[in-house]
């Protein structure tokens, strides 16, 4: 009984993780300025992987290959905001006129 | 730095025998000296109060939900306002001290869907946000004040 509903709740997760990042190239689309369309890809690198890796780890039990998953969040976690800082600053420092894009505001 | 290279190797390897352990000890005896000695990485020991991590696991827990609200926010947005957003781009200034701290906010911003940090110099943030409601109170968010409370 518990290993069924286990199992239904990892292929829920990972189905949910399809979804989000279905939803994730549908933003690229939808979104037209690269920082925009750079928080659409964020939610596949957190929603999407951490629903995906949750499920894979449900539906494989506890074990070494579950351990592994979780060193690949860490992995993601850690490294993923330093490339977006990298590309959204050389977005900022390169583009003529950003107030065009987006409202400036100092606090 | 050598324990956390040798945890790093028996994990991938996955398997204890004295071969993996011998073989574990001389590539991370390796690394070890090569980051000391080429990256110029320094570990350092510091002594933690029990209340101190017990914030720190608090934050991080913060940490996870915020990220998986943000981005079911952001997936709202996506198909209910498209291209008629409201992106912002904010300047402010954090009152955190410690580079360190500062740091772990702007991963933290930016782990958040919505929000990019875009620039984090001398105390000095900037943040691209995707819609003008995911930027309100930015400036004293939730993990500032834990930040803070960390660096007491």
């Amino acid at each position: 009984m518990v290993h069924n509903l286990v199992t239904v709740i990892g292929l829920a997760s990972l189905l949910f993780g399809v979804f989000v990042f279905f939803t994730a190239v549908l933003g690229l689309y939808r979104f037209d300025y690269v920082l925009n369309r750079m928080h659409a890809a964020a939610v596949g690198d957190a929603l999407g992987i951490f629903c995906i890796l949750i499920g894979l780890i449900l539906l494989h039990g506890w074990s070494l290959s579950a351990a592994k998953t979780i060193l690949i969040f860490l992995f993601l976690w850690l490294t993923s905001p330093v490339a977006s800082h990298l590309i959204a600053e050389m977005e900022v420092c390169t583009i003529s006129n950003i107030k065009k894009e987006c409202e400036v505001e100092e606090r | 730095m050598f324990i956390l290279f040798f945890a790093l190797w028996l994990l991938m390897a996955g398997t204890m025998t004295v071969s993996t352990c011998l073989w574990g000890a001389a590539v991370s005896g390796m690394l070890c000296w090569y980051c000391r000695r080429t990256l110029g990485y320094q570990w350092q020991w510091r002594r933690y109060t029990i209340r101190q991590l017990w914030s720190a696991v608090c934050y991080l827990w913060n940490l996870l939900l915020e990220m998986l609200k943000a981005g079911v926010v952001v997936m709202k947005l996506i198909y209910t306002r498209g291209r008629n957003m409201e992106p912002k781009l904010i300047w402010f200034d954090t009152t955190l001290q410690s580079n360190r701290s500062r740091a772990v906010l702007a991963n933290s911003i930016t782990l958040t869907a919505g929000t990019i940090t875009v620039e984090a110099q001398n105390g000095r943030f900037c943040v691209h946000a995707l819609d003008a409601s995911l930027a309100e109170n930015i400036e004293s968010c939730q993990f500032q004040k834990q930040l803070k409370e960390l660096e007491a």
